[in-house]
């Protein structure tokens, strides 16, 4: 949305919603959607009640949060938070975040055309790699590919 | 939706609650026995369509076979109530109530795309479906 519209064109409530939003907008390698849908895959498998399982996650959400809350926040009291003990892995996601909000406060970005303009030429090139996929058997190139090949993950493959 | 198509999942992962309401849409056409949206047919079953009718038959008995998770009629009261919390939780930080359909429009795009990855190539609980 930044590249499409720039940060001048969002109050600054919005944009701090959006660095607040960033913990499930940052990236989506650990998205949890997939994992429980081969969650509910394997119970259907198996004859499970998907019920009990949703339940289960459910549950997990709610523990897991307050763990993980007591958990940093008990370590940071205990050794201090800039002491050292502790790397970008778990400073380092919430000093990416408000610092990009802070330049968007601190220096608004208008329309990114050449970021648009990427954008198109890669949906066009998936478009046609999907009309070829699905009209020709033959065709090896999956549209999938080209999304995820820029992809972190890829890389270190 | 036609350029969209390949972020979409196949009709058997209509069942998730945020994507059941364009499944059971009677404006957007798909495919019963592949799952492609549009109601475009995949080659093999193009391929197939001047078979005989106890192969086509057969076919479709496995098509049909495969898209056995229910749609449960609460999931569009889960639709409309998950954007509702959405909605409540984003406009009280602040955010326009136009933005906020764009902004998880934008978003929920990405599970779907990382769904429809998974199901097409991710763990092999899929593959095993088939044996």
């Amino acid at each position: 949305m930044m590249t499409w519209m720039g940060s001048k064109a969002f109050n600054k409530e919005t944009l701090v919603t959006f660095a607040l939003y960033g913990f499930f907008n940052r990236v989506y390698r650990s998205h949890p959607m997939p994992h429980l849908l081969e969650g509910l895959k394997m119970s259907g498998m198996i004859s499970s009640s998907a019920q009990w399982l949703l339940s289960a996650v459910l549950l997990s959400v709610v523990t897991s949060r307050v763990v993980v809350f007591w958990v940093y926040l008990d370590l940071y009291y205990r050794f201090g938070a800039s002491s050292g003990y502790f790397g970008p892995w778990t400073l380092g996601f919430g000093r990416e975040t408000f610092t990009r909000l802070q330049n968007w406060l601190h220096f608004p970005t208008e329309t990114n055309q050449t970021g648009l303009l990427f954008m198109g030429i890669g949906l066009l090139t998936d478009s046609t790699l999907t009309f070829l996929r699905m009209r020709f058997l033959w065709f090896p190139l999956h549209p999938l590919g080209y999304a995820m090949a820029g992809d972190w993950g890829m890389s270190n493959l | 939706m036609v350029m969209l198509g390949f972020l979409l999942v196949p009709q058997r992962l209509a069942a998730v609650w945020w994507i059941c309401r364009l499944a059971r849409s009677k404006s957007i056409s798909i495919s019963k026995r592949t799952g492609i949206w549009c109601g475009c047919k995949s080659d093999p079953f193009r391929a197939l369509d001047g078979q005989k009718p106890s192969e086509k038959r057969c076919l479709n008995g496995l098509a049909e076979k495969r898209f056995d998770t229910p749609i449960g009629p609460s999931c569009h009261v889960w639709v409309v109530a998950g954007f509702l919390i959405l909605l409540l939780i984003s406009t009280r930080l602040g955010m326009p109530v136009m933005v906020v359909p764009i902004f998880f429009g934008l978003y929920f795009l990405m599970p779907i795309f990382i769904s429809r990855v998974q199901a097409e190539l991710g763990l092999c609980v899929h593959g095993l479906s088939g044996l």
